[in-house]
């Protein structure tokens, strides 16, 4: 194993909301952990007797809200889906928050368990209560975050008949948060994907309906029912990283234009930079200041906006060898499951890294959007069709530059580091604080801690 | 109804692509995909024999029109 380069770590120790969001998902004292008390005093676990999911419906924003892990399902269709097919099977539902983020680039679901853990705490019981399961499990990686959350469920003073809350340590992998592979962990221990359909909705831990929801979106439904509350889906996490500056951990408004932020986060106007979108699974994009940083609004562009990182190329920098440093990990961090995935990742990654200096004789002009095509749709989890996305955004809106590549390679390329070159594509946030000031316990992974 | 072939089973023997090649095709690395296509009554049998001789059983019939997702998909609400 190569030592990760510690140095090019980005450690995010800032966090700011945008103007007009300040009662929003950061708290008002960002990373500075909120106790039960000010949690209270907030309003907060207010209506754990929701008994119905109409009612739940019934808060402002959640039939818009997309679930903010990735995959930007809508929220309250898969609620529904399991309340309802847990009354057609006659079982109790099983609920999980879904704090694994394995995404390199984001530390916003471990920002909210390490800080705000009652806000997610909040979201996960009332859900729960909603769709009457005993059980609300909370799936957690980073140790921090898990010795905040032990905490806070150690504070709760819930009703007798509240969901009991249980917390199962996850694999620190990429694909240990994909939504099958939290439900083969939960069973057997075994964090990784099963290919769908069944969705976990549908026949999920032991067989019953199973809701699995990021732990952003469980905050996101908490908010929305505090007196001061704000429409669910008004506001998202999004970590921006690169460009030489330090990394920030923002709340925007859904919707703020690319230029804006990138105004407030380099002091400049820039659309000459590159963004890579949604961790690593968006594409690298220019930074075209009217996008809008909404799901629909990258999907428009043709990225994908993904758990909401943004992570801003130090210009110039090649749009190629991102991408190339990206299907890298990719190959080296898949669930090792699947032929065709650990087949093309591998060859996608050398084809990639060879466009620095390209061979003779190899049509890459057919090869990446065949490639492309190939793998949608193809995986057990989604790193198939991450690789497509990368593939397919830097065909369409890099075309001059995997030109250039092609037919005189490229000197950024060429210089690229070995393994791990994706080194410089890692955050994190500050070690082991979890603001409480107190040293988290050491838990070993992929087990339950109670 | 559709087909799905299991990423996680399939080993790339191409038998599927053999006994109903106008429902199957092998990627550049040989394994096998289901083409997105509903499957034509007449196609039937084809299909079931490749789903019996897959060695690993790979192949499953899944719910759902070609153009659609097996999960829920209503149109993203406005954001």
């Amino acid at each position: 194993m190569v030592a990760q380069p510690v140095a090019l770590l980005h450690v995010v120790s800032t966090a700011r909301s945008w103007p007009g969001e300040d009662d929003g998902l950061l708290g008002r004292s960002p990373f500075v952990r909120e106790s039960r008390e000010v949690y209270r005093s907030l309003g907060g676990y207010g209506d754990l007797s929701v008994t119905t999911v109409d009612r739940l419906a019934a808060r402002p924003g959640l039939r818009g809200l997309l679930g903010r892990g990735g995959a930007a399902f809508p929220a309250l269709t898969k609620i529904r889906a399991v309340a309802d097919g847990a009354a057609a099977l006659g079982v109790p539902p099983v609920v999980v928050a879904n704090g694994a983020e394995g995404e390199p680039l984001s530390v916003k679901d471990r920002y909210l368990m390490r800080y705000r853990p009652h806000l997610v705490l909040d979201g996960l019981l009332t859900v729960a209560a909603a769709l009457g399961a005993p059980v609300a499990h909370v799936y957690v990686a980073d140790p921090a975050a898990r010795a905040s959350v032990e905490t806070a469920v150690a504070e709760l003073e819930a009703p007798a008949d509240a969901p009991r809350v249980r917390l199962f340590a996850a694999q620190d992998t990429y694909v240990a948060g994909e939504e099958t592979a939290v439900v083969r962990a939960l069973a057997t221990g075994i964090a990784r994907p099963a290919d769908k359909p069944p969705r976990p909705f549908q026949v999920g831990v032991g067989g019953a309906p199973t809701l699995v929801l990021n732990v952003e979106t469980l905050a996101c439904i908490a908010r929305a029912g505090l007196p001061a509350g704000r429409d669910a889906g008004s506001s998202f996490l999004a970590t921006v990283s690169g460009a030489g500056r330090p990394p920030v951990l923002y709340e925007l408004p859904t919707g703020l234009p690319l230029g804006e932020l990138l105004r407030e986060h380099l002091g400049r106007e820039d659309s000459s930079a590159d963004v890579l979108f949604g961790g690593f699974f968006g594409g690298v994009l220019p930074a075209w200041p009217d996008l809008e940083l909404s799901h629909p609004g990258v999907l428009r562009r043709g990225g994908s906006l993904g758990c909401g990182s943004l992570h801003v190329l130090p210009a110039p920098a090649c749009p190629v060898r991102t991408t190339a440093d990206v299907v890298a990990y990719y190959a080296r961090h898949n669930a090792g499951q699947c032929g065709m995935c650990m087949a093309s990742s591998g060859a996608i990654a050398a084809t990639l890294a060879e466009l620095g200096a390209p061979r003779a004789g190899v049509n890459y002009a057919a090869l990446l959007p065949r490639w492309a095509a190939q793998l949608r749709g193809r995986g057990a989890c989604a790193v198939p069709d991450g690789i497509a996305v990368l593939l397919r955004v830097l065909l369409r809106a890099h075309p001059q530059e995997v030109s250039r590549h092609l037919a005189a390679g490229c000197e950024e390329c060429r210089r690229a580091p070995g393994e791990p070159r994706w080194g410089h594509l890692l955050a994190t946030l500050p070690a082991d604080d979890d603001g409480t000031g107190r040293a988290p316990e050491l838990v070993a992974s992929g087990g339950e801690v109670r | 109804m559709r087909l799905r072939v299991d990423p996680v089973k399939c080993q790339g023997y191409a038998i599927c692509t053999e006994v109903a090649a106008r429902h199957f095709t092998l990627d550049d690395w040989g394994y096998a995909q289901a083409l997105v296509i509903d499957v034509a009554e007449a196609d039937v049998p084809a299909v079931t024999d490749a789903i019996d001789e897959c060695p690993v059983r790979a192949i499953r019939w899944i719910e759902g029109p070609a153009t659609g997702a097996a999960a829920p998909r209503p149109a993203p609400p406005a954001v």
